[in-house]
């Protein structure tokens, strides 16, 4: 019995150190300490291990089944004043519930959430120029770096800075690849609540430009039909991607409304890197924000990436030396007259383990649920160490 | 969303599979020879290992690379953890990275391509190739040597008053046997030693003898250098010219 354990145990190992192994394994531990300061709550903390596994298998070379699951411990006395806040962390934003979560209280003050995830649950068949993926997975539309218009099956929040691989869809995408840098696809997902996201894609390359046209439906609501391009001028790239929305069962009688980014990036020679971005939504006119708070969650919606009229970012980002890369992130909102301002380091402590230091700071002028405006600062701090394996 | 930081590296790493080709023997003949070696090979698949050494720590990146002529080029990382599985993709002047963790792919603008690798003690004109050791230099045969064992000429570049080079004078080592270049000491235009650059462990690979440790060593710099090491080559292997596209950037396997 314990022999042929042994031997089968053997067997996959070997099979693993193959160069073409039918099996791979990837992921992360972390820990990340953050501090919170608003005014209203004054000076919050929360540590939250974090560890990623990541299961590839390729029982045939047509075929891909990759599962990926996503732990997470958090403790802190953000439990007890964020109403909501463990269902916000443990809940599933897909068709199927694939989360499991916990939570109790250490006191009245501080508290836990356990939460197991599998946010990447997908099969991948590909046959020559056709590639088709069942499950649930990313479907990652974005030409631009901070706002994604055309990003409709997973908007994600730029301020969810310890989740860079971002929720999946529960999807099924058929795409067929007609040259080197060209393909076209359909994707359709249910999420949660039942409701349909379908969306033709078609991607292009021409005079040094990649183009895309997107078409389909948002959340059985809305007719959605998007473009987006990344390209250069001179040294500098430019980038952009415009969505327009329009309710479908009040076609006639509503406007639609729009959604676009556009942004430049450059390198300079001293590898200093410089970014800028800026946002026009036509939803945000409708937006109410009572509280940064707001501007994290797990069930982001491509109508709220963005929350006033307009919103303009810029980034600096320099490495130091090859250990050290610091950079300086800032947008203004000019309708809330408020401002972020987002500081980094990260700094590698080995081949495998990075520390990062991250301080989000916004300042801006918020009307609350009375009517009264006012300006409200909040500062959060984040120190994490980060084992990749 | 941050610089990859990566990006250079894969066109040096292009510019290193094409340099193989470049190792050379007596003046401008030996040069040319052992520049004509390896040159106008069709193809190449190579498995390697850069590490930077730095006094007080050293980190390493390791990647697979299939090159096809001058214009095609796709790599894919294999280590670090936290790099793995991330591919770039050269066709002519453009240039795309997959990043399989967010499933995102980026079309890189040209600043980030003419960058050198921040950190490595290659610099720019190594990834650029901009210039010729053959035509932008002239050649002289100052003496012969051994080494490792292996009888050596010792040929002395300097370059040429029009060319638009960066190094003032060469002094390189060339392997008679195999015109393979085993040592190379690149002087300013004062004639000042600013690097010198050493290639060892000889072995067959593919069939042919080369040197599959490359070692860049600064000289004001004390305690740092970049070690290259060539795992595996294989050149003039059957590449359809599909295998460099943006489908295969999500799909390439080691």
């Amino acid at each position: 019995m314990f022999q042929r354990l042994f031997i089968s145990v053997l067997l996959v190992y070997s099979l693993s150190g193959n160069a073409q192994s039918w099996v791979s394994f990837s992921g992360y531990l972390n820990d990340m300490q953050t501090l919170y300061h608003m005014e209203e709550t004054g000076w919050l903390w929360e540590n939250q291990v974090h560890n990623r596994l990541n299961l590839d298998l390729y029982p045939a070379g047509w075929l891909k089944i990759s599962l990926q699951a996503r732990t997470r411990f958090i403790q802190g006395n953000t439990y007890s004043n964020f109403p909501g806040y463990a269902d916000m962390l443990g809940r599933d934003a897909g068709w199927v519930d694939m989360t499991l979560s916990t939570e109790g209280t250490y006191n009245n003050i501080t508290g836990y959430v356990f939460t197991l995830m599998l946010d990447r649950a997908y099969a991948e068949f590909s046959f020559g120029d056709f590639v088709g993926t069942v499950g649930r997975q990313r479907i990652n539309w974005g030409q631009t770096f901070v706002w994604n218009p055309n990003d409709i099956f997973n908007a994600y929040s730029y301020f969810d800075v310890d989740y860079p691989e971002r929720p999946g869809s529960d999807a099924v995408r058929l795409q067929y690849y007609t040259g080197i840098a060209s393909n076209i696809e359909v994707a359709a997902k249910p999420d949660s609540a039942g409701k349909v996201t379908a969306a033709g894609y078609f991607r292009f390359n021409t005079f040094g430009y990649d183009f895309q046209l997107i078409g389909g439906v948002l959340a059985g609501e809305d007719l959605v039909l998007g473009t987006g391009w990344s390209g250069n001028i001179v040294n500098t790239s430019f980038r952009g991607e415009a969505s327009y929305f329009r309710n479908l069962e009040h076609f006639a009688d509503t406007a639609g409304n729009l959604l676009f980014s556009v942004g430049a990036d450059h390198t300079f020679g001293n590898s200093l890197w410089l970014q800028t971005e800026m946002l026009y939504s036509a939803f945000a006119k409708e937006m109410q924000i009572y509280n940064f708070m707001q501007l994290f969650g797990t069930d982001m919606n491509i109508r709220r990436i963005g929350f006033t009229e307009w919103s303009i970012f810029a980034s600096l980002s320099y490495p130091i030396n090859l250990l050290l890369n610091a950079s300086l992130a800032g947008m203004y909102f000019p309708d809330l007259k408020g401002y972020f301002l987002g500081p980094s380091v990260d700094l590698s402590l080995g081949n495998n383990l990075k520390a990062s230091m991250i301080f989000h700071g916004f300042s801006a002028a918020l009307e609350d649920l009375q009517g009264n405006t006012e300006r409200q600062n909040t500062f959060i701090g984040y120190l994490r160490i980060k084992w990749s394996f | 969303m941050k610089k990859n930081k990566l990006i250079p590296l894969t066109l040096l790493i292009a510019a290193i599979c094409s340099n193989l080709a470049a190792q050379g023997l007596t003046a401008r003949e030996v040069i040319e020879k052992a520049d004509d070696k390896f040159y106008g090979e069709e193809s190449s698949v190579a498995e390697m290992k850069m590490t930077i050494v730095r006094p007080s720590w050293e980190r390493t990146v390791e990647f697979k690379s299939w090159n096809k002529g001058t214009g095609k080029s796709l790599t894919l990382i294999t280590a670090p953890a936290n790099e793995k599985g991330q591919t770039f993709l050269k066709r002519g002047n453009e240039m795309w990275s997959w990043n399989p963790s967010i499933s995102r792919l980026i079309k890189l603008p040209p600043s980030m391509m003419s960058q050198g690798w921040m950190g490595s003690d290659y610099t720019n004109d190594d990834i650029l190739q901009e210039s010729s050791i053959v035509n932008d230099y002239t050649h002289e045969i100052v003496g012969e040597d051994t080494i490792e064992g292996r009888s050596c000429y010792k040929i002395k570049l300097v370059a040429r008053e029009d060319a638009a080079v960066i190094w003032g004078h060469q002094l390189r080592w060339i392997d008679k046997d195999e015109f393979l270049f085993l040592k190379a000491e690149l002087y300013d235009f004062d004639g000042y030693l600013v690097r010198t650059e050493t290639a060892g462990r000889i072995q067959e690979m593919d069939g042919r003898m080369i040197p599959t440790r490359l070692e860049v060593i600064p000289e004001e710099e004390e305690g740092h250098k970049t070690i290259l090491l060539i795992e595996d080559i294989e050149f003039n292997v059957s590449i359809p010219d599909q295998f460099f596209s943006q489908q295969n950037m999500k799909q390439v396997r080691r």
